[in-house]
């Protein structure tokens, strides 16, 4: 009887030890997402949760803002007499890297924050819209509408400056079986005399990423 | 008495083996009506495929992405498919690391498909290719180019290196992006680069402003063979399509020059690094097999050897080889959970509306409208408008078309269900 129980004992510890075993390894997956996600405010000047190694926001906010500082610092555009008239677009900034993006999201932050941070030291000059105002400028002179409250200009203004840039990248993986991409990023930016061609400004932002895959994925 | 621990025993591992390997998410599904509104606006042929993607779960997302992005093209909504290709790039381009399914992929017990699809790298490079397209339709040269140099990133790591970054034509079309936007040094450059890793690739002349793509037969296919289905396979599909196609534009007839096999790209990788591991898994589930048949031969040689001592009165002895057999009878069980558990099979999902081969020809303008003839031999099996569109800008037109046999696709990617018992 004594041995009987015995053998119940150990034969109810060997059957919990199998069941545990086999369940454990179908306990590690985090399901904190499973049921969604609540909307929620990010920082956007700081590394996000989902990242890979090319531009992400927190680079487009620290480039313009360090790019705005170095222009108003440059007597040559917000130290003039006169302020200088600045196209700031995407029109001649390229994108020459392998990473697909929307090159305006960093000329129209540039824009903004000149404008804001110039204070009248720089004009800014919206010549993607110069379609839209031709348009206006002929009713106003066709006497469709009256000539607003501003007064004519003899032609739309005429500029001095424009904003030239170039994104590039280079891309490099590791051959060690590591799985490792590496990217180095740069991008340029030029302020261009339009009348001389003289480069009266530039300077760059670089950076360098470096990440992995998962192994199941190399 | 000595039938009944193991009556037990048995008990407790049919239990075992009846828990579910992983325990299925809880995502909240969207409504009905929820589902309507995203399928809304999404071309026809494409809906079952969206819904999927919508509906899936993240496991099958990206693959079901690339199936809808590639039949919404088929059906000429470019709209619906960049929205479609963008949020599979995005998971593409996201690294996994320390992804809970990623790193479950990894254990010996769950399957390597149980991560969520990424696609090998013929299949992300085809993914950055049909975006980089469909930027050419809009003019966007940079972002083209932007996506024909990922797809050859895509391409950078194989085992035999000489098949490293080898998708010649993603330089080709990088170049002509490039030629496109206006900046013919930058074009050279990848003309050179594509030059270099195939010398018989057709480089675009400086004047020429219309590029045409074509598609033809249907996908590699993966398969997995090895005694677990450990080790992933391509089935070539070289041969059902057309031979050749023949651009008529104007009054010129222009031979489409081969672009690429996407059969090549897919079986000159070599070996993957998730290879090993599940070499490892199949190892171990081999072993573990190996240790139960042999501990269930010891525990049935001490059963009987138990028996034998009952029948002789020798009751102490029978009991010690009782409990012995008992013994080799869980170690046994244990194993052989563990064999069972194991999970070395080779993920074979696959995009399956992809094309075998990529066919293209560039030309200057020759006129608005012309007709695409797809050959086999000499006789013509189908053709296609050819009708090149151009960009916003008027610089350079584009046109892209598929064999028209290539087009069906199944609701369900191939081998995208998973199953429990295998």
């Amino acid at each position: 009887m004594a041995r009987r129980t015995s053998c119940r004992v150990w034969l109810v510890a060997v059957s919990v030890a199998l069941v545990a075993v086999g369940s454990a390894h179908a306990q590690r997956r985090d399901k904190s997402y499973d049921k969604g996600m609540k909307v929620q405010e990010l920082d956007p000047s700081q590394r996000g949760p989902v990242s890979g190694v090319g531009i992400e926001s927190q680079d487009i906010i620290g480039m313009t803002d360090r790019m705005v500082r170095d222009m108003l610092s440059n007597p040559q555009l917000a130290g003039r007499a006169t302020a200088p008239r600045v196209i700031v677009d995407d029109q001649y900034f390229t994108n020459e890297s392998s990473q697909r993006l929307n090159k305006r999201i960093i000329t129209d932050r540039l824009r903004v924050n000149l404008n804001r941070a110039s204070n009248g030291r720089m004009m800014f000059v919206g010549r993607e819209y110069a379609a839209m105002i031709a348009q206006e400028r002929e009713l106003k002179r066709e006497g469709v509408t009256d000539v607003g409250t501003t007064g004519l200009t003899k032609a739309q203004a005429g500029v001095d400056f424009r904003l030239t840039g170039r994104i590039t990248s280079e891309d490099s993986a590791a051959q060690d079986g590591s799985g490792r991409i590496h990217r180095f990023n740069q991008i340029t930016f030029e302020m261009v005399d339009l009348e001389s061609g003289v480069i009266v400004w530039s300077n760059l932002y670089d950076f360098a990423r470096v990440a992995a895959d998962s192994v199941v994925y190399r | 008495m000595i039938r009944e621990p193991v009556a037990l025993l048995t008990a407790a591992c049919i239990a075992l083996a009846s828990t579910p390997a992983a325990a299925a998410p809880k995502v909240k599904p969207p409504t009905e009506e929820q589902i309507q509104a995203y399928l809304a606006d999404k071309p026809e042929a494409a809906r079952p495929l969206f819904r999927q993607a919508m509906t899936g779960g993240d496991r099958n997302q990206v693959l079901y992405l690339m199936r809808a992005g590639l039949v919404s093209m088929d059906a000429g909504d470019f709209r619906s498919a960049a929205e479609a290709l963008d949020q599979a790039l995005a998971k593409i381009e996201l690294v996994y690391s320390n992804n809970p399914s990623a790193d479950k992929a990894r254990s010996k017990f769950v399957k390597e498909a149980v991560k969520d699809f990424k696609g090998e790298g013929y299949e992300r490079s085809m993914a950055y290719y049909y975006r980089g397209v469909l930027y050419l339709h809009e003019g966007d040269y940079d972002n083209a180019r932007a996506s024909f140099m990922s797809a050859q990133l895509q391409d950078q790591w194989a085992e035999d290196t000489q098949y490293a970054s080898d998708f010649a034509l993603m330089d080709v079309l990088s170049g002509w992006a490039s030629q496109c936007a206006g900046d013919p040094g930058l074009a050279s450059e990848f003309y050179s680069k594509a030059s270099e890793k195939s010398a018989d690739i057709s480089i675009p002349a400086a004047g020429d402003r219309v590029l045409m793509l074509a598609e033809v037969g249907r996908s590699p296919e993966k398969w997995a063979d090895g005694k677990y289905q450990e080790n992933l396979r391509y089935k070539s599909n070289a041969g059902t399509g057309p031979s050749g196609v023949t651009f008529r534009l104007g009054d010129s007839d222009i031979f489409g020059r081969p672009g690429e096999s996407l059969y090549r790209q897919a079986s000159t990788r070599g070996g993957r690094e998730v290879d090993t591991i599940l070499a490892g898994k199949a190892s171990f589930k081999n072993t573990t097999a190996g240790m139960a048949q042999g501990a269930g031969q010891a525990a049935m040689m001490a059963v009987q050897q138990a028996n034998t001592m009952q029948s002789y009165g020798n009751y102490s002895g029978a009991n010690t080889m009782a409990y012995a057999g008992l013994a080799m009878g869980a170690f046994g069980l244990l194993s052989a959970a563990a064999s069972s558990a194991a999970k070395p099979q080779a993920d074979t999902r696959y995009w399956d509306n992809l094309p075998e081969s990529l066919v293209f020809a560039t030309s200057p303008p020759l006129g608005a409208f012309g007709q695409i003839e797809y050959r086999s031999g000499e006789s013509v099996v189908a053709t296609t408008l050819l009708e090149p569109r151009p960009d916003p800008r008027g610089t350079c037109s584009i046109s892209w078309s598929r064999d028209p046999a290539g087009y069906a696709v199944p609701e369900v990617a191939p081998n995208s269900e998973l199953k429990k018992k295998s």
